[in-house]
């Protein structure tokens, strides 16, 4: 509680310290004379140097104008940030509320500021700064960081949603619109349907992935994750085409003029502007993956080229008057694949952080600009027509996600549940999208934008807010519904199982490439574009996944040869008394329940996690992560014990270690570790040769180029192996011997040595094991050179 | 023209044994050859071309239970050596979805058949029960099973895993 309470506190600091820093800022704007653009300003200031020679020297002056912009632009964007950063440090409140209600809020607070300041705000929006600086990097940042899989896989129904939904979005709350501003009540009959229609366009384009973070925890499906992800990233390119045809419409004619010809030409100029923006993208994203194949030498360009690549796709498109937005998406997912094995590790991490940089300031200038505009005098308030609007954007998106999805539930192999219907339909959320396009409409041709701005803003604000704070307790409450009880510590056990189990057969019937389409394509992309777009050579930076891949495998070997027990519970264990149940007590409930979810393996997600504003790490890096961190925590105990050479001594009197769970109880498992022996048999004997095959083919179904490497360690492991079996005493069962064989195979595969496992009783003497080692050293050093960055890996101990 | 009728009927008569419908054989014969590499019959080895299921902590019960004779409905006991396109089926059907327009007793069976399926994962050394070695077998989660089998002292025969 007093946590909390320092949270909030801290958090309030936060903010009386936001209101310092405008304080500050408000009165640096008065300083500055109040009515000049900073070009005059500038022009000014050199012209008067100039022309006033008899001036004396002033040894303190103050120019605001000439650093206006840039400043005032830089203070919000530091202002967001800092706002960010409280937001985040009370770390429940991410999760009741959108990002975007706080940029609201500042935004609002900055507009009330300049407002009460009667200082004229800079021109930081106008169409061309718009279309061609702050939305090119948003729409990039989705583009990238959307999954492609599930993306091609869901494709038919993503495109069904997100085109057809915007168009009856469009058209049904312009036509809607149309009809109660016919209402002569209203006094609203100066608004044509043409422009109707325009609004409609604009009002429906959504962001519904600022809403993700908010149920993010509740495990949304991943169908349904990649519909609001497709929606998202399709549905501002849609906006945008229509809004465009719309207003060259509006450019073009008068209403009574608009014949059939002209609406079916729009059409066809919508299939095209789409088409045609995609194929730019796929070019261009071609080209720069192709590119990114030769900058081995000189990887601080990398980033370079891939934003300027894909920037130039949007400038591309645009110039033909296609769609940049889908180009610049296209081009993203093309290259993503292609760049991301081609750049080195420090291009790609750079890459994904100044994405999300750039796309979080643009956005957070587009919401302060919101906020600016909502505190002014450019308003004009019309009941019927906001709360019509209102009600009318409900409406026709929750006719829109019924119907279509409906449809599409027929055709689908996964049917969307009503409550994912639900959940899609609220999360319904405007964003800055639609405020632009509102605040961009030219005035000569709408007389009423004010009114379209300030209907746009009221949605916005009430989407947001409102819906934005609520879908994170209705998700929950959809979803907690049905599962009320706790569940037993065996039921959680029995259903992990059933998922890896669920996983495990997904992945053997080819679930995920049962499209012949899907297939064909990655023949396709294998035989030729692979040998075009990827480098030949190896990057030293394939080295950390190759290594996180290995040892995530070994690992799971290591449980299945049984090398694993562990005592966790100090308790002693008594195989053979027969007791009757004994209830445990609630601790001990819930620390078989911290212990669980502290030592199993995560089950491989099938949900996503995307954040637009933060980077979370991928769960297989977080598992490899887990796997490097219980390693080392074992071999630091090992290490205390005092055993420098693992494998040295005849290990009778030690067990098992401990490879997966950090805390080591030698004594009370023996027993039952010697009771409870490996009986894998189904995977032992005839896995022993298979599994040197199994790394061979495993390595070469990483990428081709990796087979080089990969080969090397195995081809020494394989040496080193024959010879120890060579030399292993004569076991009493060929499963022992091979078990061990293979267990001495996986302590030798890791690119380290220092694997502290004894086995049971070793018969394996001092001598054999270090000749076997220093052969092992001896064929490693002379491969050494082809790895450089190996060496932190070797010396690790 | 002969061919394709006696394929056709093939795939009739496997929509009868296992209840796949005819578009889902054809999938399933494509993963089949693909798996297989051509070959009519599947080992255990092929199971490793799956990328995937390598980092999947139970993967060698899940192929060990394509092998199981019991799944294969074979014999009671024992690991086949390799399994045909047929066999493949049949261990796929368990996972299919109940179809309840069948009837109550249909759906019963089915449950019965998919519970016998778990069943047999736990069952290694195919006694027809499971015993607390057997349970601490599965191995990944031994630790945790430490404690609540102390406590809970179980040894299920198949007459008490009915529902």
């Amino acid at each position: 509680m007093s946590l909390a309470m320092h949270m909030a506190f801290s958090s309030w600091n936060w903010l009386l310290w936001l209101v310092v820093l405008e304080c500050s800022e408000a009165s640096s704007y008065e300083n500055g004379s109040s009515n000049s653009t900073a070009q005059q300003a500038s022009d000014a200031r050199f012209a008067a140097s100039s022309s006033d020679p008899d001036k004396r020297i002033s040894v303190f002056e103050l120019d605001y104008d000439y650093v206006q912009i840039p400043y005032e632009v830089t203070l919000w964007i530091l202002l967001a940030s800092l706002a960010k950063i409280g937001f985040h440090l009370y770390h429940r409140l991410p999760h009741l509320m959108p990002e975007s209600c706080l940029l609201l809020i500042v935004g609002a607070l900055v507009g009330g500021i300049i407002f009460g300041t009667h200082h004229k705000s800079p021109p930081v929006m106008d169409s061309s700064i718009y279309f061609l600086y702050l939305l090119p990097p948003i729409v990039l940042e989705s583009g990238y960081f959307m999954p492609t899989r599930p993306f091609f896989e869901n494709i038919g129904s993503i495109l069904w949603w997100a085109g057809l939904g915007a168009l009856i979005n469009a058209f049904g709350i312009g036509l809607s619109l149309y009809f109660i501003c016919q209402i002569e009540a209203f006094g609203l009959g100066d608004i044509s349907l043409l422009q109707n229609l325009l609004f409609g366009s604009l009002i429906s384009a959504v962001d519904p992935v600022a809403v993700l973070a908010v149920f993010e925890e509740a495990r949304v499906n991943e169908q349904l994750y990649m519909m609001i992800f497709g929606e998202a990233l399709l549905n501002d390119g849609i906006s945008v085409v229509l809004y465009n045809i719309l207003i060259a419409f509006t450019k073009m004619h008068k209403f009574e003029d608009i014949e059939p010809v002209d609406i079916l030409a729009g059409c066809a100029r919508f299939v095209i502007v789409g088409c045609g923006g995609v194929f730019f993208g796929v070019v261009f994203g071609f080209i720069s993956a192709f590119i990114t194949r030769f900058t081995q030498n000189i990887s601080a360009i990398e980033p370079l080229i891939i934003f300027m690549f894909s920037y130039l796709s949007y400038l591309a498109a645009e110039t033909l008057y296609l769609s940049g937005i889908l180009a610049i998406t296209a081009c993203a997912v093309t290259m993503k694949k292609y760049v991301e094995e081609n750049v080195s590790q420090t291009s790609y991490t750079t890459i994904k952080y100044f994405m999300k940089m750039l796309s979080s300031v643009s956005e957070t200038l587009i919401f302060i600009f919101m906020g600016v505009s909502t505190i002014g005098k450019n308003h004009e308030w019309n009941w019927a027509f906001i709360c019509f609007t209102l009600v009318f954007c409900q409406i026709w998106r929750a006719i829109s996600v019924f119907t279509l999805f409906y449809v599409c539930n027929q055709f689908r192999t996964f049917p969307f549940s009503i409550k994912d219907q639900f959940i899609i339909f609220y999360s319904g959320v405007r964003g800055a999208g639609s405020f632009s396009l509102a605040f961009l409409l030219p005035l000569s041709l709408f007389p009423r934008k004010k009114l379209f701005v300030t209907a746009t803003l009221v949605v916005t604000y009430f989407t947001v807010f409102f819906q934005g704070i609520t879908i994170g307790p209705l998700v929950r409450y959809l979803d907690v519904r049905k599962t009320n009880k706790k569940e037993s510590i065996n039921e959680e056990l029995h259903i992990r199982l059933m998922d890896h189990l669920k996983a495990g057969i997904e992945d053997v019937c080819g679930q995920w490439s049962h499209y012949q389409v899907r297939d064909k394509f990655k023949k396709f992309d294998h035989r030729y574009l692979r040998k075009i777009l990827i480098r030949r050579n190896l990057p030293k930076s394939s080295i950390v996944s190759l290594y996180k891949k290995l040892e995530m495998k070994q690992a799971i070997e290591m449980v299945e040869t049984g090398i694993l027990t562990s005592a966790a519970f100090p308790a002693p264990y008594q195989p053979e008394k027969i007791q009757g149940t004994k209830r445990l007590s609630p601790e001990d409930v819930q620390s078989m329940r911290d212990i669980l979810t502290r030592n199993m393996y995560q089950v491989r997600q099938r949900t996503l996690s995307y954040n637009r504003y933060n980077l979370k790490p991928q769960t297989s890096e977080k598992q490899a992560k887990e796997i490097l961190i219980r390693r080392q925590n074992t071999l630091r105990e090992s290490m205390r014990k005092g055993q420098s050479l693992p494998w040295g001594k005849p290990t009778c009197a030690k067990n098992f270690r401990y490879l997966s769970f950090p805390c080591s109880n030698p004594q009370s498992s023996r027993r039952e570790t010697r009771a409870a022996e490996p009986t894998d048999d189904g995977g032992i004997d005839p896995g022993f040769q298979p599994l040197m095959f199994s790394a061979h083919s495993r390595a070469a179904s990483l990428q081709e180029r990796r087979q080089m490497q990969a080969m090397i360690p195995m081809e020494s492991l394989h040496r080193g192996e024959k010879a120890l079996s060579f030399s292993s005493r004569s076991n009493s069962s060929q499963e022992e011997h091979a078990g061990r064989g293979r267990r001495v195979a996986i302590r030798l595969k890791p690119l380290f040595y220092a694997v502290g496992e004894e086995y049971e009783c070793g018969e394996q003497t001092e001598e054999e094991i270090s000749a076997t080692r220093s052969r092992w050293i001896a064929e490693h050093r002379r491969s050494r050179e082809h790895y450089k960055s190996h060496s932190p890996l070797l010396h690790r101990k | 023209m002969g061919a394709a009728h006696s394929a056709s009927e093939e795939v009739r008569e496997l929509e009868g044994k296992t209840g796949f419908s005819s578009d889902q054989i054809e999938q399933l014969h494509r993963r089949f050859t693909q798996l297989s590499g051509d070959q009519p019959t599947i080992r255990k080895e092929n199971f490793n071309n799956i990328p995937d299921l390598e980092l999947n902590p139970i993967r060698s019960k899940i192929v060990r239970a394509f092998f199981d004779n019991r799944n294969l409905r074979k014999g009671p006991s024992g690991l086949a050596e390799e399994i045909n396109f047929e066999d493949f089926l049949t261990i796929m059907s368990y996972f299919r979805p109940i179809d309840t327009t069948l009837g109550e007793e249909q759906v019963e069976l089915s449950r019965k058949e998919k519970l016998k399926f778990l069943f047999h994962m736990y069952d290694s050394d195919s006694d027809g029960r499971i015993t607390l070695e057997e349970y601490r077998n599965v191995k990944w989660w031994r630790s945790c099973f430490l404690e609540t089998l102390t406590s809970r002292r179980s040894q299920l025969g198949p007459s008490q895993m009915e529902p």
